[in-house]
């Protein structure tokens, strides 16, 4: 590589995106290396051209004030062979896609089946993410694959499931949920609105106990619990999430549970509320939990758009009944 | 596990997320644990706020690690304890256990074989002897001709021309011994009794009841035992029987057989002399009474005995391998390879067989008794009533003058009938006897009594 190129590319980076110089520099010393490891070299990527894929993922993901060894740690930990390969799919080399679609394509089938949990929708799913892959999609007039935004971060197979899983959100589980909710619905949830008339949840004490304890705890403990009590995720799924064995997800959400009460009771006793009216109010109504999964969902994005007619009519209803949520909680 | 308050989930839950998602670039590095601290610290702190990014790292799971994580919720090994599996291993233990029992027995009956065979070769104690008693052919009740068969064989010791056969054949009782004392105390004085005595074999010297022939006799006995045989015959058309038949002749070549033997004490013979008695107890013919007389070569096991040799050295004259003879209560030919413990139908007819073997009487051959029901119906006509046999030299004879020989143990049969100057033999055939394998004699119903002198090439009538 000449000085003339380097300088060029190095420019030429600067230009689009800021690269901060500990990582140039970084990419600059482990670029030999790194660019022998990725195996670059079959689909014909250049080294200033992985120099630049390297320059822009490092830039993407490490702060600004990041150090040199920092980014060389950084550069370590990513997976460049399957970057280069991803890249280069993107770039649209023959060989590449030859490699991806042997290794990836019936892995991808198998997992939008998986999420989608049924054989058309699944089989829809990935199609729609080959296109993307593929980069069916043009912007001026140039095709732009979904691969070039793979920054080997995690395994390029973990990359493709998460991409589907992604795009299921989006796409599926938001008109299930909006049906899931027009059965609730259809079976009476909706006139149990007198009841939350009278249901003493209001207490701003209590409200502000809870919050001080739920912000008192770490994230992961957070993410446990919105895991297992909202999600419904299973203790399995939970673990496999955090990387930790099943017992302890187990074992620390018991331990949360008791906390949790215990901090919110003691907060509310120090603001003046005695134990055994702290302890009722604790108990407050089912109900309120799935009002507010009713009010959470009409601020949601607009669903798909075959769902139009109907889900415009539920969001109707859904605003209606959180209005009527919100008054309830002001009596 | 205690429940979290639905308030505190609630309130939870409203604490929604704050900026952007994480990209999948960085959710999949979040569920792989390749993250550093400080981006791990903030995506943490996004998922437990963005409820669809905790679905999509939920979704985005391995299925591989499912598998594993599956696999140790539910070991194995319990599946194997549980109960649909243990019942079907029941099931496959019970019929292992039946298999084994099947394979157990069918060996035991083969053992036992053997042993039948060894008892035929080495001349086994009377009590050995006893004790293998087959079990009788069945009675027909419904018969309306009910035949008592009790055929007696006898071992004629040198030492005791006077046994208990031939005292009641020759009526010269001798009071002498003891198993003719007993005899003669006994109830009935029907040579049926005579069975008695060589089957009890108790007082009797063991010589005489050694022999297999002799259990054989016994056990072909229409009742379980000779005793109950000579009870259930009524005695006096079992002494007429015995009146009728046996001429002079007979009894004379017996004791011809007997007193050289007396008086060459070298040469032991063994006498076998089988009685077989049909009676019909409705018509009290005395003529259906057969006697026949199969007696093992006296010179087959000479053994040099001092004049009076033990009872024992008898036991050393071995009856020869041969097949054993009867005939059932329906009139059908019968043989027993293994001592008597079963019984095979001999079809006269189909013969000459296949093969020369000993075993392989009949295609039919079976254990059970209605093979033998269904040949008689085939062959109603043929009706057997007498069989003597001489080492492999059988003659049976029957109804309507029937009279078979063969000479190979029944497995080639000739028909043969008796004629001489003009005459044939007629009427049912009720006794064969033969003293060796050339002399014989045949009575008939119609009282005719026919003789030969060279195994049955030339008949005379008496």
């Amino acid at each position: 590589m000449s000085a003339d190129s380097r300088f060029l590319f190095f420019y030429l980076m600067s230009v689009t995106t800021p690269i901060p110089a500990p990582v140039q520099s970084a990419v600059a010393e482990m670029l030999t290396e790194l660019y022998a490891k990725s195996g670059c070299e079959k689909f014909g990527l250049t080294s200033e051209g992985f120099a630049a894929i390297l320059c822009n993922v490092a830039a993407k993901y490490l702060p600004a004030e990041a150090s040199k060894s920092e980014a060389r740690g950084f550069l370590l930990t990513l997976r460049v062979d399957e970057l280069a390969l991803a890249r280069a799919c993107a770039a649209g080399d023959n060989s590449a896609w030859e490699i991806f679609l042997t290794r990836y394509r019936e892995k991808l089938y198998q997992a939008a089946l998986r999420i989608a949990r049924e054989d058309s929708a699944g089989r829809e799913l990935a199609d729609s993410l080959y296109a993307e892959l593929y980069g069916t999609t043009t912007r001026e007039g140039e095709r732009v694959s979904k691969l070039a935004s793979f920054t080997g971060r995690g395994s390029l197979e973990g990359w493709l499931r998460t991409v589907l899983a992604q795009e299921f959100v989006n796409r599926y589980r938001r008109t299930k949920r909006l049906v899931s909710l027009d059965e609730e619905i259809e079976d009476g949830a909706q006139f149990a609105a007198p009841a939350q008339a009278s249901a003493p949840s209001a207490d701003p004490r209590l409200e502000s106990s809870i919050d001080t304890a739920l912000a008192a705890l770490s994230s992961e403990d957070r993410l446990v619990l919105a895991a297992y009590y909202l999600d419904g995720r299973t203790l399995a799924e939970v673990a496999r999430i955090l990387g930790v064995h099943e017992s302890t997800v187990s074992r620390k959400l018991d331990k949360l549970a008791k906390s949790l009460r215990k901090k919110i009771l003691a907060d509310m006793i120090r603001q003046g509320i005695d134990r055994q009216q702290a302890e009722e109010r604790l108990e407050v109504d089912v109900r309120d939990l799935k009002v507010n999964i009713r009010r959470s969902l009409g601020q949601e994005s607009p669903p798909a758009a075959f769902l139009e007619t109907e889900s415009t009519v539920n969001l109707q209803q859904n605003i209606a009944s959180a209005g009527q949520d919100i008054e309830g909680t002001k009596v | 596990m205690q429940d979290v308050p639905k308030i505190v989930l609630k309130r939870l839950q409203e604490t929604q997320a704050a900026g952007t998602h994480p990209d999948a670039d960085l959710l999949t590095a979040f569920a792989e644990q390749s993250l550093i601290e400080s981006e791990r610290s903030r995506v943490m702190e996004h998922l437990s706020r963005c409820s669809d990014c905790r679905d999509v790292v939920a979704f985005a799971l391995p299925t591989t690690e499912a598998v594993v994580v599956t696999a140790s919720n539910h070991p194995t090994r319990t599946a194997w304890l549980s109960w649909p599996v243990l019942r079907w291993s029941v099931a496959v233990a019970g019929m292992i256990a039946i298999t084994s029992l099947g394979i157990l027995q069918y060996r035991h009956r083969q053992k036992s074989d053997a042993l039948f065979s060894a008892l035929n070769q080495s001349n086994e104690t009377a009590a050995t002897a006893e004790q293998a008693l087959p079990p009788s052919p069945p009675a027909s009740e419904s018969q309306a001709e009910k035949q008592i068969q009790a055929q007696v064989q006898k071992k004629a010791l040198s030492s005791q021309p006077d046994n208990l056969a031939m005292d009641r054949l020759v009526r010269q009782p001798n009071p002498t011994l003891p198993a003719a004392s007993t005899m003669r105390g006994a109830p009935s004085r029907s040579v049926t009794g005579g069975a008695r005595v060589g089957a009890a074999g108790g007082a009797a010297p063991k010589a005489a009841v050694s022999s297999p022939h002799n259990t054989f006799a016994a056990g072909d006995s229409k009742n379980a035992t000779p005793r109950a045989a000579a009870k259930s015959a009524p005695s006096s058309s079992a002494r007429h029987a015995l009146q009728v038949p046996p001429s002079s002749e007979a009894l004379e070549v017996m004791q011809s057989d007997a007193a050289p033997a007396v008086g060459s004490a070298e040469k032991q013979m063994e006498q076998t002399l089988q009685y077989q008695y049909s009676i019909k107890s409705e018509d009290s013919k005395a003529k259906n009474s057969t006697t026949t007389q199969a007696a093992s070569s006296s010179a087959s096991a000479p053994a040099p005995a001092p004049p009076n040799f033990e009872p024992q050295a008898a036991l050393g004259l071995v009856q020869s391998s041969s097949p054993r003879w009867s005939i059932s209560a329906d009139g059908a030919l019968q043989r027993s390879v293994d001592a008597g413990k079963t019984w095979v139908d001999v079809n006269v007819n189909s013969e000459p067989m296949s093969n020369g073997s000993n075993r392989a009487v009949t295609a039919e051959s079976t254990y059970g008794h209605e093979n033998k029901k269904r040949k008689v119906e085939t062959r109603p006509s043929q009706v057997f009533r007498a069989v003597a046999a001489w080492d492999s030299e059988v003659w049976a004879g029957g109804s309507s003058a029937t009279l078979y020989h063969s000479a190979d143990s029944g497995d080639h049969w000739t028909r043969v009938l008796p004629s001489s100057s003009g005459a044939t033999l007629t009427g049912d055939i009720i006794s064969i006897e033969f003293s060796d394998s050339q002399h014989g004699r045949i009575a008939t119903s119609s009282g005719e009594v026919w003789v030969t002198t060279d195994d049955g090439q030339t008949w005379r009538r008496q």
